[in-house]
Order: C-alpha cells, then structure tokens, then sequence
C-alpha cells in the first residue's frame, strides 16, 4: 500500500449535533497534505480521529507505518493547544521523551533549540506563543518521525519564523519516505509547501486535488451583473456579489476564457478557494 | 512509563520549596506536642496526594492528556505512571515522617515504637484508600470535581467515625471481634491491594475510553 493513511467511511457525531463525515480519505506517502476549512469544519476532528484521542463513531483509520506494534513511535505530532504541562523546561521534556520514544535524539533536540533560540532550562511558561509553537514543532521532529501529523503548527509564528518552519519541513521531506499532514487557515503556507489540498467544510471533504492542478485550472471570473447573467448555471461553481463586481468561481480556466469572451479570469489562491466556497452562493 | 514517571517528578520539583515549607512547619509543631510524630505521619503523605492532585491540574491546563494519548502507548501509560509515582511518593514521605519522628523522639526521649508503627500503617492505608477513590474520579471528571470527592470523602469518613462511635455498643459478634483483633493487620493488606487494584482498572477503563 503506497498510501500512508487510509480513512474509510469515517464518522464523528458529537452529541451538540456536530457530525464530521462520512470521509474517505488517502493520505498517500512521500508527499504534503495540507488540510484548509474553516474554523470548526472539523479538521482538528480529523487529525484527533487518526491520533486515536477520540474515537469515530464509525469507520476505520488504517496506518502503514512499519512499527505495526506502535505505530505512534514514527509519528511526530503538533496539536493545536495541547503539549507538555507549562510548569516544564526544555530540558525536562527532553529527559521525559528519551523514555517515551525509542528514537528520540536529545542532540537533534537540542540543535532545533539552538535554532530557534529557546532556553532548554526555562520553564515553557515564560515563553511566547511562537516560542511555544517552536518547542513543540522541534519535539514532534526529535525522535526522527517518518509521519508528521500538524495541527495549526504555524499559528501564532511571525512571518520571518514561519518560513524558517517551513524550511524545516521542506528538509524533512527531503527523504523520500516521509510524509506530512497539517492543516491550517494560513493558506498561503500551503501555497509554498504543499502537494495535495484536502478542503473540509461542514464536516466534509468537498475538495481533495493536488495543489498545483486547483491553482492552475481553477479561477476567479470577475464581471458586472450583466456579464453575469449571460454566464451558463454550469460554468458558475460559487459566486459572490461585491460592491462593484461580482466574483465567480470557475473549473477549467483556460476553457472558459474562450468561450466568454471578454472575460477577465484571474489565477486563483487557496484564500481565495476558500471564501468563495464559505462565503460565495451555489446556483446549481 | 519511565518517561511519563520523570515528568510527574519534574513536575513535583515545582513544588518542592512549599513541601520542604511545610514539612519545617509540621516538625516545628511536633517538637512541641506531647504526642511524637502524631501529626507529621499523617499530614506529609497526605500532602504528596495533595501534591500529586495538583499535577493533574497542571495537566489538565494544558491539555497534556490530549497529547499523552497520541503518544506511543500514551494512555495507558499515563494511569500507570499516576499510580506508580504516588506509590512512590507516598513511601518516601512515610519514610520522611518516620525519620522525622525518630529526631523528635530523641529530643523529647519518649519514643514508642508501636505507637509510630500504628501511626504508620494508618497513614499508609489513610493513602491507599484516598488514592483508591479519588483517582478515578481524576480521570473521569478532572481535577476540580476531584478536589470535591476529596471533600466529600473526608466529611464522609468523619461522619462515619463519629457514627459508629455513637452506636458502638452495639454487640459484634466475638467471632469478628478475634478476626480483626487478631488479623488486622493482614486484612490491611489485602484490603489495600483489593482497593488500589480495582481503583486503577476502573481508572484504566475510563482513560483508555476517555475523549479529549
């Protein structure tokens, strides 16, 4: 099986009404997945299914991972608000790890600190959010995972960070057997470092392509009313009126380009993708 | 478990000037009590359970359970490690409160052994219930419930004394009164092994199931 995760007919029904799913879903190995939606979607309702911190309602969640015994030894973890008690140092989470993970390395541990300026003996307390989010991305990396699993691990980081954590797991991809899943809602991230986009919304998947083939053959056609109006209903996947224009979202760019002629489609972002599949309406 | 364990340490570190505080405070007040070690052997493995409560706390402010339980064999360690390190601290601060009784003594010079042995073993199974009770509660409800199982046990177990106490001339059977007079101590035992065995497979259950 060249896919890492296997997720069929997932459910997750919360007893306040929220239901995640049913997904199916195939984390293939090697490459970046990055999970967008917006808050509440169920992402974190995904990434906590597969960690087994809660338990679906339905469904199974596969991992071929080659520790079958403990599959969460090659699994290097960021969650969104949970880590370590903050009354810990550094080194104190170094000590712990050495005998949770059979592959933790306290030197690799310790380089990433370097990196990222962090005092191994001050209490996590003291730190920044950034800080914080640093220590738990340089923990999830130190006992040389094969799978990253990462929920919101560039929040709270300033640009210039953010892209040095990029960096870094760019550096992990570089084996050709490592895989990463993150979401996030800073979707330019994912823009610069990810292959496939797995869209959530209301608990669904309802979109899951590779990155480069949304940016290249999706896009925004921006009309007036009239322009609109002269738009076949099956061409129009969101739209959404704006003060002085209206925005459509389109599949096949470049078709549709020739056949309205006139028309002016701009390249697409994720931001984009994404508030006007959440805020734009559906005709169809 | 080991590494779980260390973090718990870690953790209590934290807090090891207040025990050392009070510690001082509780000699100071034996020193002048009639009674040696009366207070102290109680009131330090009481403490550690205290101690011990607290890091669930600290735990649940971080939502380090949330993370423990996507760890390699994280949840069942976690409950295995709780009780393993309040086995421990509990032994040490016994051990504390009986060498701090053994120097009051030979201060004051009126040293009773069995005196300190009964006072040791009720403090030791003092613990071993509470902890019994208390920790699946932690785990279902979280530390600030527990703090009020705490409370509650404590008043029930008063409340209980004071009870029989009243009613205590009411006929036990000879035949029970010679088994405890003369087992007690043994039935101690197995009933401590009973309660912590069954209290951490009911706390095994309930985490192993819990959603965070």
């Amino acid at each position: 099986m060249n896919n890492i995760i296997e997720i069929k007919n997932l459910v997750k029904q919360y007893e306040d009404g929220f239901k995640l799913g049913p997904i199916d879903l195939e984390i293939p190995r090697g490459i970046i997945v990055g999970l967008i939606g917006e808050n509440g979607a169920g992402k974190t309702t995904l990434i906590k299914s597969i960690l087994n911190i809660i338990t679906p309602t339905e469904g199974t969640i596969e991992m071929s991972i080659d520790d079958q015994e403990s599959p969460l030894e090659e699994v290097g973890i960021v969650l969104d608000n949970a880590f370590f008690p903050e009354i810990l140092t550094p080194k104190d989470i170094d000590e712990s790890m050495k005998d949770i993970f059979k592959n933790w390395d306290s030197e690799l541990f310790y380089k990433y600190l370097r990196n990222f300026k962090i005092e191994g003996g001050k209490q996590i307390r003291t730190f920044s959010k950034g800080m914080r989010k640093k220590l738990e991305i340089a923990t999830s990396l130190a006992h040389h995972p094969k799978l990253l699993i990462l929920d919101e691990p560039t929040s709270g980081l300033d640009p210039v960070v953010r892209d040095e954590v990029l960096d870094i797991f760019l550096e992990f991809m570089q084996d050709e057997e490592h895989t990463i899943l993150l979401s996030t809602h800073i979707t330019s991230d994912l823009e610069h470092i990810a292959d496939r986009i797995v869209f959530i919304k209301d608990g669904k998947v309802t979109l899951e392509k590779d990155k480069d083939e949304i940016l290249d053959n999706y896009g925004i056609l921006k009309c007036d009313e009239e322009f609109f109006k002269k738009i076949e209903k099956e061409d129009i996947l969101f739209y959404k009126k704006e003060k002085y224009e209206i925005k459509v979202l389109v599949e096949n760019k470049n078709k549709i380009s020739k056949k309205y002629k006139n028309s002016i489609i701009d390249k697409i972002t994720l931001e984009d993708l994404m508030i006007l599949t959440i805020k734009g309406d559906e005709i169809r | 478990m080991k590494g779980l364990i260390k973090k718990d340490i870690f953790m209590l570190k934290n807090n090891t000037r207040y025990f050392l505080i009070f510690t001082l405070f509780y000699f100071l007040v034996s020193l002048n009590q009639t009674e040696p070690g009366s207070s102290t052997t109680f009131i330090l493995p009481f403490l550690t359970i205290v101690m011990m409560i607290s890091t669930f706390s600290y735990d649940e402010f971080n939502n380090w359970f949330s993370y423990a339980a996507a760890l390699p064999n994280g949840r069942k360690n976690v409950v295995k490690s709780k009780y393993a390190i309040t086995g421990i601290t509990t032994v040490l601060s016994t051990l504390l409160s009986i060498f701090l009784a053994f120097i009051i003594s030979n201060i004051k010079g009126n040293f009773s052994y069995s005196e300190m042995l009964s006072y040791l073993i009720g403090s030791v199974f003092a613990c071993i219930f509470m902890t019994s009770i208390i920790y699946p509660f932690l785990f279902k409800y979280g530390s600030e419930k527990g703090r009020l199982v705490i409370f509650a046990i404590s008043s029930m177990t008063v409340g209980a004394i004071v009870l029989l106490s009243k009613i205590s001339n009411i006929k036990i059977p000879s035949r029970i009164v010679s088994i405890l007079t003369g087992y007690g101590l043994l039935l101690l035992i197995i009933a401590s092994v009973l309660m912590i065995t069954i209290s951490y497979f009911i706390s095994k259950k309930i985490f192993t199931k819990k959603e965070f």
